[in-house]
């Protein structure tokens, strides 16, 4: 039977790239969200006035390149900022309103050129103050979260290799405590099949059970990440939650971990039966 | 069935066991091959179960030169014999019925059909009472025993018995030997090497003299 420290530091072993990835996967979906319409803010000046209003209105309604648009007048700005971040009290001591009215635009085409020449343009309009371009952050999160999950298959790929040796060693354990076993084995007819097969199941049980232990260990943290998350998601009027494994990617983990259970014995016994030759 | 032609062993070091070896054995033969310890009897039959290969000279056993036999044929060559070890290799951490069923195992037996013909080869031997006994409490005839039951226990068509009255008091080896001769009786080539010249003369059988590794004449 595997040893419950060899199934735990699988266990650990293989939780840590699964629980990275899980993160990470739910933050780039969350960023897809976001920069899935690209949207401009036009910014007027703090002294526009009604007509130019009307007027960048005019020109957003005659530019190409834009889909649609909102006004946000600077007082529902500023009644949303106090709905939103819990500043009210800061905001009702100030003497004046100090957000400027806005125009929210939908671009029709997300090619970060097109946006940048659609933002350039807009912001050589005549009481325009600031063009900003929403989707940016979400866009470099996004960049940064691709960034994550590469960094992340390379954990996961040493940690595999690290599950791939702590059996190999297991079996190379377990290979010298049953040396007289194999050599007897062998002067009676057993093929190296015969022989390697009580250790690949071996390898791979043990594997399964890391994966299982894995499996544990990132439904754990999930669970209690999330209790934690939802109060922190609260403060920001927002929703957010880890996902725990789902019954496919769980199947494919305990596959996985087998499996390379399984390789660790394979390439440890193999190693053994070359070396011992085929006599 | 097995013909050995000008067969040289020589080991690294340069010690040579054999040298220029030709002898054959029909199928159904009930040989013994004698000499002083060291005359090349246990690398004989190591050469002939294939566990070695000759370093000059042909082995042919059923027609197949062992020298141009794949690595993988070889497993299915040894299932063919049943060896008696002369230190017996017995596992210890395993009973005396799971000792006895390993062969079956490994040619892929059911596992009913292999319980029962392991049972049957203990009971040959006289030791099915002792089927759960771990080997280490078992005296050294009775661990020989269990090393029989196990060569014949598949039902091969050659037995290779190498030294089998070593350490055996005279009563018991001839129980020993007469189980020889009676495997032999039921058409199995028997091929037994000793020093022991009461066992030679109680089987009464074709004698290989081997000398300083060579056929004496």
């Amino acid at each position: 039977m595997p040893s419950l420290l060899n199934v735990l530091v699988i266990g650990v072993a293989l939780s840590l790239p699964v629980g990275l990835y899980l993160g990470l996967a739910q933050l780039q979906s969350f960023t897809r969200q976001l920069s899935g319409d690209p949207q401009i803010s036009v910014f007027l000046a703090l002294d526009a006035d009604s007509a130019d209003v009307a007027a960048i209105e005019q020109k957003l309604r005659n530019v190409p390149g834009v889909g649609g648009y909102r006004f946000i007048p600077r007082a529902q700005a500023l009644s949303a900022l106090k709905r939103r971040a819990g500043l009210s009290d800061v905001l009702e001591n100030l003497r004046q309103n100090p957000l400027p009215d806005a125009f929210v635009a939908t671009a029709r085409d997300n090619q970060p050129d097109t946006l940048e020449r659609l933002r350039a343009e807009a912001a050589a309009w005549p009481k325009v103050a600031h063009v900003q371009l929403d989707s940016e952050w979400a866009r470099k999160l996004d960049a940064a979260v691709r960034f994550g999950r590469t960094a992340v298959a390379i954990l996961g790929i040493l940690l595999a290799a690290a599950l791939v040796a702590v059996t190999f060693n297991t079996i190379r354990l377990q290979i010298l405590t049953r040396h007289e076993e194999i050599e007897v084995s062998r002067l009676i007819g057993a093929t190296n099949p015969f022989i390697r097969r009580p250790f690949l199941w071996f390898g791979a049980l043990q594997g399964l059970a890391g994966g299982i232990a894995a499996w544990i260990i990132v439904s754990l943290a999930v669970y209690l990440l999330n209790r934690d998350l939802a109060g922190l998601a609260a403060l920001y009027s927002a929703s957010f939650r880890l996902p725990g494994l789902s019954l496919e990617d769980a199947g494919s983990l305990l596959a996985f971990s087998a499996l390379l259970g399984w390789l660790g014995a394979w390439l440890s016994v193999t190693r053994h039966l070359w070396q011992i030759g085929s006599r | 069935m097995i013909v050995l032609s000008h067969v040289h062993k020589r080991y690294a070091g340069g010690f040579e066991a054999l040298h220029d070896v030709s002898l054959s054995i029909d199928s159904g033969e009930l040989v013994l091959v004698t000499g002083h310890s060291g005359a090349g009897k246990s690398t004989l039959l190591k050469l002939i179960a294939a566990i070695e290969l000759a370093s000059t000279g042909t082995v042919v056993i059923s027609g197949q030169n062992l020298a141009k036999l794949k690595s993988a044929a070889v497993p299915f060559l040894r299932r063919r014999f049943g060896i008696v070890f002369q230190d017996h290799k017995l596992l210890y951490d395993r009973n005396v019925f799971s000792n006895v069923l390993l062969p079956l195992q490994i040619a892929g037996f059911d596992s009913r059909d292999a319980a029962r013909r392991a049972r049957a080869a203990l009971d040959k031997v006289g030791l099915l009472a002792k089927e759960k006994a771990m080997p280490v409490t078992l005296s050294g005839g009775e661990q020989q025993r269990v090393c029989i039951a196990r060569a014949v226990v598949h039902r091969p068509a050659v037995l290779l018995i190498d030294e089998p009255t070593g350490n055996l008091d005279e009563d018991y080896a001839r129980d020993i030997v007469e189980l020889f001769r009676s495997f032999h009786q039921v058409g199995v080539t028997v091929v037994v090497t000793t020093h022991d010249r009461v066992v030679a003369e109680q089987l009464g059988a074709r004698t290989i003299h081997l000398d300083h590794g060579r056929v004496a004449a």
